[in-house]
């Protein structure tokens, strides 16, 4: 009887949550169906990253939004940590708007141009797309040698081939060959840094790993302040930042250099009308200057 | 091990019949005492780390305030990354509680009763081990839950972002439901039985017995289950800074974003460095703060209820 009750209440427990996982199918569903009448009198919600975020300081630079230790971001902005937290934001709320890498971009959300330009490769390289960044990685002091050739590698025409599978831009057109496939390598190597700049990097570190087995690459995702700190400090032996040093920490990093191009797409919920912002307008909005969607959408 | 262990409790047992004096029978055990170092070892570890936090939480955090200024620290209303008014954030962790409190004990302490009392037995067996589940469920997952169902649904009944202070109290009103129900049900079915029945006896129905006699005489149990509640609430991390907008602003209305002690400290650690990261560190002396006048407050209803 009571082994019966527990199987019973078992059974329940799991019937609830199907449920509960049928109701949410049903509301995405809903959702969808809704973006068809886009109510133009309804609030942007802008979406930001949070303060010291490398995505977050670069888009403030290259809107212009920069100013000096603090940007002019809406401090009421919804801020979410993470490029994640920002796209699932943004993905399920039809009036937000917010900013991402473009290697992020997927089918849940709009990318929307800036100038009449699209956020696409080509415009990006030829420099017609403004919203763009170096993802840098940065040598604090000497590297070791088995660090040293991981360092060849991610600027060899393999490692900045892997860069353009995972969805971003090579930063160097042509790339040497990597020649290091027969030397007998072993050791660790400690990565530190921007959470934008670590799916680049570790796509590389695992290419890398699987021609040289003895070899362990650690990569951590703390965020670009961390990544260049722990590169100076000499904690990780590569630091990352998907932003431009400062003066104060180029004088105490021995080299920075761009592995990779990315651009910042400002996004949308799929069903938004909206198409293209001018620069000027993509800055009003996330110094929170623009209140509707119809003062965005009339011209 | 453990035969052994039940070797030495019945060696010392037997000892003890022979020598009434229990001390001399002790004192002469060397495995006896070797166990009480190991015990006394433990003890001094969990106390060890605690100093240890509160060394580094507070040596890291005082000087900070006070180079700062401790008034603007605590009562500055801006935040950025230059200025450190904490107001916003204290302001938000304080209603965010009071809301989730204010909607999650009652629902709490009825559920409590009505499993005290009124329950039928095969209804029990379920509920008792899904309000069990509801405590083991991982706070992400909760922050998670709430970000998918709890904002869409505030979103399209009151418009606004979505994310906001409404969210974060519906969340944790949901959170502190395990820890309420299961202390105020142990607090109502540890009042002698006789209470009840002397209630009855004397003419009331079981109804009025249970919320006049029953429930009072539990009071202090039900008052500590809430205190701790309220600690789960204002130190919910993870799952609140999912949904509550983050904005580090004064509190605007209950559709508007907020930000929380503890979220501030997570949303910004991995980037700070210099005086914004001691500020952070500052924010966990607040925190710590409050948690101590929390548990203070648990431990005087405590102690009531002793007496």
């Amino acid at each position: 009887m009571k082994r019966n009750l527990k199987m019973l209440s078992v059974i329940g427990l799991a019937a609830t949550t199907l449920i509960a996982c049928a109701d949410t199918e049903s509301e995405g569903a809903q959702n969808g169906e809704a973006g068809g009448d886009f109510d133009t009198s309804s609030n942007v919600h802008v979406v930001t990253r949070e303060m010291g975020s490398g995505t977050r300081d670069a888009f403030a630079e290259m809107t212009g939004l920069d100013d000096g230790d603090n940007d002019l971001i809406d401090p009421g902005a919804t801020a979410q940590q993470g490029t994640n937290a920002v796209n699932s934001t943004v993905a399920d709320d039809l009036y937000a708007i917010g900013y991402t890498s473009i290697g992020a971009v997927d089918d849940s959300l709009k990318a929307i141009s800036a100038d009449g330009v699209d956020a696409t490769e080509e415009n990006i390289l030829d420099g017609d797309y403004e919203i763009a960044r170096n993802f840098n990685v940065i040598i604090g002091e000497e590297l070791s040698e088995v660090a040293d050739d991981f360092w060849t590698f991610m600027f060899s025409e393999e490692g900045q081939a892997i860069v353009a599978e995972v969805g971003y831009i090579s930063a160097e057109t042509d790339a040497p060959a990597y020649e290091g496939h027969d030397l007998d390598l072993s050791g660790s190597i400690d990565v530190n840094g921007s959470t934008s700049v670590f799916p680049v990097v570790e796509a590389i570190a695992e290419a890398y790993m699987e021609i040289h087995p003895d070899v362990q690459i650690a990569t951590h995702s703390t965020g670009s302040g961390a990544g260049v700190t722990s590169a100076i400090e000499g904690t990780s032996d590569i630091g990352m930042a998907s932003r431009e040093l400062n003066d104060d920490e180029l004088g105490e990093v021995t080299e920075s250099r761009a592995v990779a191009v990315d651009g910042i797409a400002v996004v949308t919920h799929p069903d938004n009308p909206l198409d293209n912002l001018t620069m000027e307008q993509i800055a009003d909005i996330f110094r929170g200057d623009v209140s509707t969607w119809d003062e965005l959408l009339d011209n | 091990m453990d035969n052994l262990r039940q070797g030495t409790i019945k060696e010392a047992k037997a000892k003890a019949n022979r020598q009434p004096p229990f001390k001399k029978a002790a004192k002469g055990n060397l495995a006896e005492k070797i166990m009480h170092g190991v015990f006394l070892l433990a003890a001094f570890t969990s106390i060890f780390s605690l100093v240890l936090i509160v060394i580094f939480i507070f040596t890291n955090g005082l000087p900070m305030m006070v180079e700062y200024g401790l008034a603007d620290f605590i009562f500055g209303q801006t935040w950025n990354q230059t200025t450190f008014g904490l107001l916003p954030m204290i302001l938000g962790s304080v209603l965010v509680t009071l809301g989730a409190v204010s909607i999650g004990v009652p629902i709490g302490v009825m559920t409590a009763i009505f499993m005290a009392e009124f329950c039928p037995k095969k209804l029990y067996a379920f509920l008792k081990p899904a309000v069990n589940l509801m405590a083991g469920i991982p706070s992400i997952v909760y922050g998670f839950f709430a970000l998918r169902i709890i904002v869409p649904q505030i979103r399209q009944l009151f418009g606004g972002p979505g994310n906001s202070m409404l969210a974060a109290i519906m969340l944790l009103s949901i959170m502190i439901l395990p820890t309420v129900i299961s202390l105020s049900e142990s607090a109502i079915r540890s009042v002698p039985r006789s209470y009840f029945s002397g209630s009855v006896a004397l003419g009331a129905s079981p109804e009025r017995s249970i919320f006049s006699v029953l429930v009072p005489a539990a009071k202090s149990g039900i008052f500590s289950s809430i205190v701790l509640g309220v600690g789960r609430a204002i130190g919910e991390t993870m799952a609140v800074v999912m949904v509550a907008g983050n904005q580090p602003l004064m509190p605007r209305g209950l559709t508007q974003g907020i930000r929380t002690l503890t979220t501030n400290i997570v949303m910004e650690m991995a980037y700070a460095s210099g005086q914004h990261r001691d500020a952070l560190v500052a924010t966990g002396v607040v925190l710590f703060i409050f948690i101590m006048i929390i548990n203070t407050t648990f431990l005087i209803m405590k102690s009531k209820e002793a007496k």
